[in-house]
């Protein structure tokens, strides 16, 4: 039992990884994470709403009729995702302006709502915990992972310090949408190199 | 105000191509861009949801929400959903011929998140109904023409021999890059 | 039939408990949000004149387009501690990706400098209009002079489109600063 649930977790991260195998949610993982800051901003936001939303399915999964279940779905994400909008504004407006319309898309992300589908709203609370955490996880890292390369490469400077001597010219390609295109493909290349071999 | 439209409608099409510039919309993207005729009709059923979608919000935003802007994302996404969902049904009745064509792609249009940002983008760039239509309607035409442009690539590359852990998305993503690439260079091209 | 009731009262009461969630959460959000924007206009202002004491909007020069397609949201009149007045103008204009939103500063025959709010231009290269490096050179110019980039003006290498939109916007709306504000004012 223990085990199951921690698999549930661990699945998240490398396996299941919803970006890198499931392919899901890619619009806003490219789009922002051109800078560190934005990369974190992005996965605490994205993760504040998939956790809240996939709880509030699982909790409320014995009341909410089979029918209308996709609007009421959309209630426990979209709400969520407009505190996290309001938030930002009222507190990280530089933040907030430089993420625009991709935090309100968390919305439509489609792990958001693959996950509360697929998952939350078949299983217990304690395992939809686990699967919201470790997907929240898998999000972030590859995100912030990739907005480390992109950032340091691409302008020279890591969260808008510089960190490169100056002489170092900036391969500014990996901030626009051909770079991140590229190290995606490399990225996915990358772990399903790993994932192949281990099997 | 013609010219200023023609602008509109060729920055959304071309220079901020929605796919290739914007980053949006790319989950439906790599999944359809498997087969050109699944590309064609995803594209028209986008054109037709995307610009009644544009119409119905701008009309819900300015006439019945004036300071109830917080409550926008939550009033957007149910607009576009029920709205899909008549649409469905609509052309199920009435013109099976159309439904036939794009009917398969209707549901997988209320996660496309390019209608619920077009419809933002709209209201934040206070675009007025006309430039918004345009704008909309551009920006589905942008995403289909890159749809287009992606589904003739792979299928090409399906005969090629590709190194083997490149093999699947890593590739699609890769041509996608170097697509990318010529969009890049329409940048400028709007005064 | 009853069931189609249900599953709607259902998904109305999800969605009305969600509504007044919304609107608690804003009503404690909304005036920090429009205390960040009202923050954010006064820095830069602060930033084109470090002296100043206090700003006001100028209703009568509110959202008007001038030459060369640019768009004038709003002008604001900057008061300093001898007594004497600078202008600010916030306006829009296109560069080279795009839109750019940009406080003018402006004061007696000057351009007192320019702080770029709003821009699309290419990361990089013409996101440099935004550096102090760059837009130094504004500062406490004479707006008789040409504005041109490579004769009076320091273009960005590999932005001189960026580098010359600016500088025509400082130069266009000094001219409508000095026909309609500094000359009414005198």
């Amino acid at each position: 039992m223990k085990k199951n649930i921690f698999k549930e977790f661990t699945k998240g991260l490398a396996k299941e990884n919803p970006i890198l195998i499931i392919m899901l949610g890619l619009c806003s993982v490219l789009a922002v994470s051109t800078d560190v800051a934005n990369a974190i901003g992005m996965s605490l936001g994205f993760s504040f709403v998939l956790i809240i939303s996939e709880l509030l399915v699982s909790i409320f999964r014995k009341i909410i009729p089979n029918e209308v279940r996709i609007p009421i779905f959309l209630v426990f994400i979209a709400v969520p995702t407009t505190i996290v909008d309001l938030v930002m504004k009222a507190y990280f407006p530089p933040l907030s302006k430089s993420m625009g319309v991709f935090i309100p898309l968390i919305v439509v992300n489609c792990i958001v709502l693959g996950r509360v589908e697929a998952f939350a709203y078949k299983k217990g609370v304690l395992e939809t915990l686990m699967d919201s955490l470790g997907m929240a996880i898998g999000y972030s890292w590859v995100i912030i992972l990739l907005s480390i390369i992109r950032e340091v490469l691409g302008k020279g400077t890591f969260l808008g310090l510089r960190v490169l001597p100056k002489a170092y010219l900036p391969m500014s390609i990996l901030t626009f949408p051909p770079g991140g295109f590229f190290l995606i493909a490399v990225f996915i290349a990358i772990l399903n190199g790993i994932l192949n071999r281990r099997s | 105000m013609l010219s200023n439209l023609l602008k509109i409608i060729i920055a959304a099409t071309i220079v901020d191509n929605m796919v290739f510039i914007r980053y949006i919309a790319l989950c439906s993207y790599v999944g359809v861009t498997n087969s050109i005729d699944a590309s064609i009709g995803m594209t028209f059923a986008v054109i037709f949801v995307q610009t009644i979608a544009t119409a119905i919000t701008w009309i819900v935003f300015h006439l019945f929400m004036q300071g109830l802007e917080f409550l926008q994302i939550i009033v957007f996404i149910f607009t576009i959903a029920s709205l899909v969902q008549l649409v469905e049904i609509y052309l199920k009745k009435n013109v099976p011929s159309l439904y036939k064509a794009m009917g398969i792609y209707l549901p997988l249009i209320t996660t496309n998140c390019m209608i619920l940002a077009v419809t933002l983008i709209n209201i934040d760039k206070n675009y007025s109904f006309i430039e918004s239509l345009v704008y909309a309607f551009g920006a589905s035409l942008g995403y289909g023409l890159a749809l287009l442009i992606l589904a003739g690539v792979r299928e090409r590359l399906r005969l090629s021999n590709i190194p083997k852990f490149f093999r699947g998305y890593p590739i699609v993503f890769a041509s996608m890059a170097l697509i990318a690439i010529a969009f890049l260079g329409f940048k400028g091209l709007i005064k | 039939m009853k069931k189609i009731i249900k599953s709607g009262l259902t998904v109305f009461i999800i969605a009305t408990i969600g509504a007044l969630l919304l609107a608690w959460v804003y009503s404690f959000t909304n005036p920090k949000i429009e205390e960040q924007k009202f923050l954010s206009i006064k820095n830069a202002i602060e930033e084109i004149f470090p002296n100043q004491i206090g700003f006001d909007e100028m209703p009568e020069f509110k959202n008007k387009i001038i030459e060369n397609n640019i768009n004038i949201i709003t002008v604001y009149k900057v008061k300093f501690e001898n007594g004497e007045f600078g202008f600010v103008v916030r306006a829009i204009y296109s560069g080279y990706g795009g839109k750019v939103e940009s406080l003018f500063g402006y004061q007696d025959k000057k351009s007192k400098g320019v702080y770029v709010l709003e821009h699309s231009e290419t990361p990089g290269l013409g996101s440099l209009i935004t550096s102090k490096d760059f837009t130094k050179q504004f500062i406490n110019k004479n707006l008789s002079d040409p504005f041109i980039p490579k004769q009076d003006v320091q273009a960005i290498t590999g932005a001189t489109i960026s580098s010359k939109t600016i500088s025509n916007a400082i130069k266009t709306i000094g001219k409508f600063y000095l026909d309609n504000i500094y000359g009414g004012k005198k």
